[in-house]
């Protein structure tokens, strides 16, 4: 098979899954590793605006920045999110997936990963206290992160903070007896 | 009224000719006592069909005699009656006079006539006698009248091609006859008949064209060959008629030859054959044309099937009972179905979350920002604000230049500023009003620039466009204004502002922001002079 084929076809199958393993393609995976077939996928990540990376036993590709067509946006976020959805929400989401990322991968030595797996409601309650912690300061300080980091602190925090009171007045809601 | 109802009498005319038979009075009963059920009413009509074959096809004159022998023929074999000679010359003659003439008395039926409102008597005459001078001797003939043939016509299954041929046999008759205003009606049938055979091809095509499985080989083929043999039969019918019509011109004209004498009849005579001759090419081009929708019909119905076939030999899905059926009776297969439905929706591709784009730098959301929700509305209301705004303003500009242009005016055409200001000052609203954001004082230092404004030219002039207003000061709107609003201006010939001393003057002008916080504003400002020239004769 020529090389050029190859590499379609990895770039068929990355596009499909947005990943390709080692278990499910051992072929292609194997001749990922050559040399002329890596050539051809790296125009491919020049002109699909993407990049192929190999880590372990799969192959991924990671869209480019502002890759509309194979990543997403903020607009694809919120239509995501839903059709009221505001930028602070997306914002919002997109601080919990630090968090995420944050509470599984931040340790320091040669496996950063810290944990398996974590429970809905612990993340929730570790979020309220993060949002909170980030109310009661000193907002001076907080806006001054803000710049600093480029992040919405405050706004996000409100936007949570909405979100449970809008929950827990529907739970009252239906506890009242019709 | 009712539409339908039109020429309900001339339908009833067919009913009347049947009751004329059927209820007959003075009934014969020894004679109908030989005759089963109805038999006797078959015999009835089968003389009369005898006498319409006799007289059209053999072309050849039908009397008692020949009628007679007509039922000595048939009675034996189909009715199962013997009779003997005697019998057989009263029910010839009981069926002639007393059957089908009303023994010679006119037989009339009494039909309602909605368009009149009133009852129309049809006459009823199924056969016609005639007598005839031989061999010194007479004899009498029967014939069909129209009403007979038109009648019998119609009782027969309608088929064109049948139908046709008698129309043609009876043209034949008729021209022989020289019956030509007959003849001329028949021709004229003539062509209506092919027009309605092409017409029913027209139909049948379009039958076709809908759906080629209404349309069953059998009548296409039925249609084709019956339409092939029609033309045929016509094409030699027709020109049968045409020499007929052609000879009976020949005799007309020998005829007027031999007398000299073209009289009226004979006039009108040789009008309608030319008309039948002009009749009959009509039919024979429409016969053409029923040829050419023949030929175009066969296209039709091949290439219709041919698409039908391909069609059919396409393997198409019966979406209910192939998909919807089996999604029933397989729902956990449900999701496996949709992929029948994957070649409509358009490529979905595999999209990432870049988790950079996570980390990347974020526009500052200010709370008021994210809580306005409808900017289209606040957009429009911000541009409401500026155009309520620079009306306000020009306003103003309008009022101050009158201000100033009235006063120069009261003091004999000039004025100083300083005195404008101290007249102005008694006036607390208005002062506030013009000084507001310096406005005065911008306009007057405007108007100095400009230096001399000839009214008395601008007023002749053609064009005057005012542009787009803004806040800025606009003299021309200023000037327009003025004109339309008070007659003292069109007196004014010209005015300017002049700097003719270095004298200053100070003017303090203070406004409240808030309730409680008061600005005082001190402007210095040169003591213009402004001089206003009227038209001479106002002076």
């Amino acid at each position: 098979m020529s090389s050029v084929r190859t590499a379609i076809e990895i770039f068929k199958v990355l596009l499909d899954h947005g990943q390709l393993d080692r278990d499910a393609h051992s072929d292609l995976f194997i001749e990922y590793l050559n040399s002329e077939v890596q050539e051809v996928l790296s125009e491919f990540e020049d002109e699909m605006e993407c990049r192929i990376i190999k880590i372990n036993n799969t192959i991924y590709l990671f869209p480019n920045h502002d890759n509309s067509l194979l990543g997403f946006k903020n607009k694809d976020f919120r239509e995501w999110i839903g059709s009221n959805a505001r930028l602070s929400d997306v914002y919002l989401s997109y601080y919990i997936t630090m968090f995420i990322l944050y509470k599984f991968y931040s340790g320091k030595n040669k496996n950063p990963k810290q944990r398996e797996f974590i429970r809905v409601m612990a993340l929730i309650d570790e979020l309220d206290q993060r949002f909170e912690a980030i109310l009661n300061n000193n907002q001076e300080d907080v806006i001054e992160t803000e710049e600093d980091l480029n992040i919405n602190l405050i706004r996000i925090a409100e936007v949570w903070n909405q979100k449970i009171v809008y929950e827990e007045n529907k739970e009252q809601q239906s506890m009242v007896p019709y | 009224m009712f539409s339908f109802l039109g020429g309900f009498e001339k339908r009833m005319e067919i009913v009347g000719i049947v009751e004329s038979i059927v209820n007959r009075k003075n009934r014969n009963m020894e004679l109908e006592r030989l005759f089963d059920d109805n038999d006797f009413l078959n015999l009835v009509f089968s003389v009369l069909l005898y006498i319409m074959e006799k007289t059209l096809s053999e072309d050849a004159d039908c009397d008692s005699e020949h009628i007679l022998k007509f039922m000595e023929a048939i009675l034996p074999k189909y009715y199962v009656v013997q009779l003997d000679n005697n019998q057989l010359h009263q029910l010839t003659d009981y069926i002639i006079k007393n059957v089908l003439q009303n023994e010679g008395i006119a037989y009339h039926f009494k039909a309602v006539d909605y368009a009149h409102d009133a009852r129309k008597n049809i006459t009823i005459r199924l056969i016609a006698d005639h007598v005839q001078e031989v061999n010194g001797g007479y004899k009498i003939t029967y014939a069909l009248t129209d009403q007979g043939y038109d009648f019998l016509f119609r009782t027969k299954e309608v088929d064109q091609e049948i139908q046709m041929t008698i129309e043609e046999l009876k043209l034949k008759e008729l021209i022989k006859r020289k019956n030509f205003k007959k003849a001329h009606d028949q021709s004229r049938n003539l062509i209506q008949m092919v027009r309605q055979k092409k017409k029913e091809i027209q139909l049948f095509m379009l039958k076709i064209k809908e759906n080629i499985h209404d349309a069953d080989i059998g009548q296409y083929e039925k249609l084709i060959n019956s339409t092939y043999d029609l033309l045929n039969e016509e094409y030699d019918l027709l020109s049968e008629v045409m020499d007929m019509s052609r000879k009976s011109e020949e005799k007309l004209r020998l005829e007027y030859e031999s007398s000299l004498n073209l009289d009226a009849s004979i006039k009108k005579a040789q009008a309608e054959i030319k008309q039948i001759n002009y009749n009959i090419r009509a039919t024979l081009s429409e016969q053409r044309d029923l040829i050419l929708s023949r030929q175009s019909l066969s296209k039709v119905y091949i290439d219709t099937i041919g698409d039908s076939l391909a069609y059919g030999m396409e393997n198409r899905y019966d979406i209910e009972e192939l998909i919807l059926k089996q999604m029933e009776q397989n729902v956990e297969q449900v999701e496996r179905f949709w992929q029948l439905v994957n070649p409509l929706f358009l490529p979905n591709v595999y999209k990432n979350i870049n988790i950079r784009s996570i980390y990347e730098p974020q526009g500052m959301i200010k709370l008021e920002e994210a809580e306005k929700q409808d900017f289209i509305e606040d957009e429009d209301l911000s541009e409401d604000y500026e155009q309520e705004k620079i009306e306000r303003v020009n306003v103003i500009y309008v009022e101050i230049l009158d201000y100033l242009l009235r006063q120069a005016l009261k003091n004999n055409g000039a004025c100083r500023l300083e005195d404008i200001i101290c007249s102005l000052e008694d006036e607390q609203d208005l002062f506030h009003r013009l000084t507001e954001e310096r406005m005065l004082f911008t306009t007057l230092l405007k108007l100095y620039d400009i230096g001399v404004v000839n009214l008395a030219e601008w007023r002749n002039q053609e064009d005057k466009v005012v542009m787009n207003l803004s806040e800025e000061f606009n003299l021309e709107y200023c000037l327009y204004q003025l004109m339309d609003k008070y007659d003292y201006v069109h007196s004014v010939d010209k005015f300017e502002i002049l700097k003719d001393t270095d004298d200053l003057i100070e003017i303090e002008v203070s406004r409240s922001i808030q309730e409680d916080l008061h600005v005082l504003e001190k402007i210095e400002v040169s003591n213009f002079m402004i001089r206003v020239e009227e038209q001479d004769e106002q002076r």
